[in-house]
Formats: structure tokens, C-alpha cells, sequence
């Protein structure tokens, strides 16, 4: 697993406040808005349009602070994506332009998000290289183990529990969680 | 196992208290909004209740979504459970499930970004989910040993002899010679590796 969950879930939770704060502002900015329309007010003219520009900007900046923390919630999950073709991988080096290929996405993009997540610390034992990430060989959870192919005799790694194709003959073989070559 | 069930309980959960809240809070700020009576001041107070209403009604929109992805969430993993060989082309489940193709991808790569899928990936360049060899563990002690995907197992083909991947359990067809091949049960896991 490459994915900090601790980081990731108090993401969620500031991001959670942030959005609930921003939505209760903007709640009280559109009363504040209303006021000058009420029965009991009593300003007339410039100053009226003064105090709803004035709220009328915090209304958009609270309203822009949500979009801003949804689009980075939304930037997060895919940390998600990544993860996935990580736990996937057999030999423990997996370049950026096969998980370009795979993503679908472009590879300075990939670079760019791969750069932010483990910068941020959302991703974990993993090294960026100049042209492929690094799986750390040392973490307890991503152990691999050096088979021998049962068809051509190739030596293949293989994740425990999990399993792999031989890249020479293309044979599939499996390795058991308790397993010790 | 490509569900998480983790996350469906603690978003089913967390939504079920939600929405009840919502719908009331929904009721009172329409109730209010439509009554005959009118406002003393009508103008702070119509907007009040608007944007209670506003939020109620979206927090309702969005429980019914979550529905909406928790119901595709199961759909995919029995589509995925069903699948043989671990490759599983978009264009199938397209015509499996009546969904336009870029449809069921969309919902696919959504699924996965936000963790109702798991053990699953997609491939972009051949428009196909690449399902994991891991082998899912269940957390129920009744289930303790027993895996919950039926796992890939490496098989010959009895006719031509070609490597093949095959779930534990399931039947189908060598992709070179077309020779019907039974998979074999999933083994205790003491046993060696298949080949």
C-alpha cells in the first residue's frame, strides 16, 4: 500500500471544515445581502450599494474558497489511481510512461502529480526517478520475491499474494502468502 | 472481492443520517416558503429559507448519487467476478450492461479514483479494466482462510499446452486452440506456486 490513509483522511476532515465554514459565511453574507431590502431598513443609495458590493465580494471569495477545496479533494482521490497500478507492479519499477499509457493521462501531468503527492506526503515508499517511480523494496508491505519461471526457468519477481506473468514466455504463476523461496 | 465494502457501509451510513436530517430540514424550509401566511419582513426571510431549502434539497440530489455509484459499484464487481481471464474490455461491459461504452468507462476510472472499486485498474491505451491477482481476504472470521475473489491460477491448456491465466473455479475457453478448460479450485495456500 502507497497511499498514506492518516494524510489522506485528515485532508478530508480540514477540507470538510473549510467547505462547512465557507457554506455558513456565505449563509450569513446572503442575510447580511438582504438586509437592505427589509421592511425596517433604512439606508438609501450609495450606501446601500456599497454594503452589498462589500458582501457581494465576501459571498465570492467564501463561494471560491469551496470550489478550490473540492478541486483539491477531487486532485487527492486521484492519488487512488496511482496507488493501484503501483500494488500492481512486479519488479518494483514502474516508468512514467507506462502509467501515462495506462492513466490515459500525459506524462509531464503524470510526473507533475506524482511529484506533488509524494512532496505532500500522500504517497509513501515510493522514490521518483528521472524516468520511472521506485517501489521501496524495504517497506513490510510490499514485499517481493524472486521466483524461478515453472516453463522457461527465467527468474521473475513476483509480489506475495499476488501474482505475475513470466516477461520472457508470458507464463502465469502465482506465489502463496506463506510461501518461502 | 472488487467492492470495497468498507467504504459502502461508512458512506451509506454517513448519508442515512443526512438525508433524514435534509428531508426534514427540507420540509420546514419549503413548509415555510409556501405558507399563505405572510412575512412581517419578507424579503431576509424568503432568503433564509431559500437557501436552507437550496442546501437541503442538493444534500437530498447528492445521497441519491452516492446511491446511484454504490449500485454501479456492485454491478462492475459481478461483472468482474464473472470474467475468466482478469482482462476485461470496456466494449463487454458496454454490451453486457446496455451503457454506451465511454459511459462505462467514466464510471469505471470514477469508481476507482474514489475507492468504491478496488483491486481493479483501467487501461487507457486499450480501453480495458485489468483486474488484480491479489487474492482478497475476507474479515469475517466465519470465512478465515477461504478467499473471496477466487483467485487467477496459471494453467496449461490441455490441448496446445498454452500458458494460461483462469480463475479458481470457473470455465472457458483457450484463447489459441478454443479447448473448453476447467479451472481447478483455489488450493491451500501451504501449497506451491501453479505454473
Amino acid at each position: 500500500m502507497y497511499l498514506n490513509h492518516g494524510k489522506i483522511a485528515a485532508s478530508k476532515v480540514v477540507n470538510g471544515l473549510v467547505i462547512g465554514g465557507c457554506g455558513l459565511m456565505t449563509f450569513i453574507n446572503l442575510l447580511f445581502m438582504a438586509a437592505p431590502f427589509s421592511n425596517s431598513a433604512n439606508m438609501h443609495g450609495l450606501p446601500v450599494l456599497i454594503f452589498l458590493a462589500f458582501f457581494f465580494m465576501l459571498t465570492a471569495g467564501n463561494v471560491a474558497i469551496i470550489i478550490w477545496r473540492i478541486m483539491a479533494m477531487r486532485k487527492v482521490s486521484r492519488c487512488r489511481i496511482y496507488n493501484s497500478l503501483l500494488e500492481e507492479d512486479h519488479d518494483g519499477i514502474i516508468t512514467y510512461d507506462s502509467i501515462a499509457s495506462m492513466t490515459g493521462f500525459k506524462v509531464p501531468f503524470v510526473i507533475r502529480d506524482l511529484m506533488w503527492f509524494t512532496g505532500h506526503g500522500y504517497m509513501v515508499n515510493v522514490t521518483l526517478g528521472r524516468n520511472a517511480v521506485r517501489v521501496d523494496l524495504l517497506s513490510n508491505e510490499t514485499e517481493f520475491v524472486a521466483v524461478s519461471c515453472p516453463s522457461c526457468g527465467a527468474v521473475v519477481n513476483i509480489r506475495k499474494g499476488g501474482g505475475g506473468r513470466c516477461q520472457h514466455c508470458g507464463t502465469f504463476m502465482r506465489l502463496q502468502e506463506d510461501q518461502n523461496v | 472481492m472488487y467492492k470495497n465494502n468498507t467504504k459502502i457501509f461508512v458512506v451509506l451510513g454517513i448519508w442515512s443520517v443526512v438525508v433524514v436530517f435534509a428531508v426534514l430540514g427540507a420540509i420546514v424550509s419549503l413548509g415555510v416558503l409556501f405558507d399563505d401566511k405572510p412575512f412581517p419582513d419578507p424579503v431576509p426571510m424568503t432568503v433564509m429559507f431559500l437557501f436552507m431549502a437550496s442546501v437541503n434539497i442538493f444534500l437530498i440530489v447528492m445521497y441519491f448519487v452516492r446511491f446511484k455509484m454504490i449500485g454501479s459499484t456492485i454491478r462492475f464487481n459481478n461483472l468482474f467476478m464473472a470474467d475468466e481471464d482478469g482482462y476485461v474490455p470496456a466494449s463487454d461491459l458496454s454490451k453486457e450492461t446496455g451503457v454506451p461504452e465511454f459511459k462505462v468507462i467514466q464510471n469505471g476510472q470514477k469508481l476507482i479514483r474514489k475507492g468504491y472499486l478496488i483491486n481493479v485498474n483501467y487501461n487507457a491505451s486499450e480501453k480495458a479494466f485489468l483486474l488484480s491477482d491479489k487474492i482478497g481476504r475476507p474479515v469475517g472470521p466465519q470465512l478465515q482462510g477461504v478467499p473471496e475473489n477466487k483467485p487467477f491460477l496459471g494453467v496449461y491448456c490441455p490441448g496446445c499446452a498454452a500458458s494460461l491465466k483462469i480463475r479458481a473455479n470457473t470455465k472457458g475457453n483457450c484463447p489459441y486452440c478454443g479447448r473448453e478448460i476447467i479451472a481447478p479450485p483455489y488450493k491451500d495456500p501451504s501449497s506451491s506456486q501453479t505454473g
